[in-house]
């Protein structure tokens, strides 16, 4: 699987500026709404939904990177969108480290194996140092999205 | 399931278990077996097909991409092993999502 397959370009937040976990994560989930991905009547719901998983424990995995995810069936396959928080959030994370580097994911609900494989995409390339760094100094989306496709194609 | 011990006068301890969580070995499930194996002095490595991870390690443990029904394979060796795989082996039987 590939990061430029599911991650939805026009929904990067490349500067997010956010004081609390519920505020990213209202904000990814409001640029994908505004990017066409999912629909205005589901933005709430799939927001509450992120929420409810974080109280079970959170998707901060360490290295400055989150993963806050949920399952809905509005999606027909998994999208998600990626945000940069250059000053950092609390996210609550295992390690104890704030978080810079944010993947929303959004999958469907049945497919256990498809989200596996998401997260899997996901931190492989989260490993590298030097793709975790270069995300962390990208300031405008289209940045982003070409680290994106270097990592697809193993430039980075 | 099954536990031996390798005849090459080696401590390690393997073990065989399929994975029973509904959603398999997703972030929480990940954080869990972290959890349980962060306290053990000893190694744990955790194997499923051609991949292999250190159960220490989230990064690690999500790339192994194991979906309900896999066979894993559970390694450890040190002191006091045998009762972290018996939690770890415990936990990964389990159908209910009950990790916390």
């Amino acid at each position: 699987m590939r990061l430029t397959e599911f991650v939805v370009k026009e929904a990067i937040l490349p500067q997010l500026v956010a004081d609390s976990k519920s505020s990213a994560i209202r904000q990814m989930v409001g640029s994908l709404k505004n990017a066409g991905k999912i629909r205005e009547a589901d933005e709430d719901a799939i927001v509450a939904a992120i929420l409810k998983r974080e109280e079970l424990g959170s998707t901060g995995i360490g290295r400055g990177v989150a993963v806050p995810h949920t399952k809905h069936p509005s999606a027909d396959s998994i999208i998600s969108t990626v945000a940069i928080c250059h000053d950092g959030l609390n996210f609550e994370s295992l390690d104890g480290e704030n978080v810079f580097i944010l993947f929303l994911l959004i999958s469907p609900p049945d497919r256990p194996g498809d989200h596996l494989r998401g997260l899997e995409t996901i931190t492989r390339h989260l490993k590298n140092d030097d793709f975790c760094s270069f995300l962390r100094q990208a300031t405008t989306g289209q940045a982003v999205w070409d680290l994106l496709q270097e990592a697809d194609e193993s430039h980075v | 399931m099954t536990s031996f011990a390798p005849p090459s006068g080696s401590n390690l301890i393997i073990r065989h278990v399929q994975l029973q969580l509904a959603q398999g070995l997703h972030i929480r499930a990940c954080s869990r077996v972290v959890a349980l194996v962060g306290p053990f002095p000893g190694r744990v490595r955790i194997r499923c097909g051609d991949r292999s991870a250190d159960a220490s390690s989230m990064f690690d443990l999500i790339q192994l991409v194991a979906v309900p029904g896999t066979e894993l394979v559970l390694e450890g060796d040190g002191d006091g092993v045998e009762m972290v795989l018996d939690a770890l082996e415990q936990f990964l039987s389990q159908k209910t999502e009950s990790e916390r």
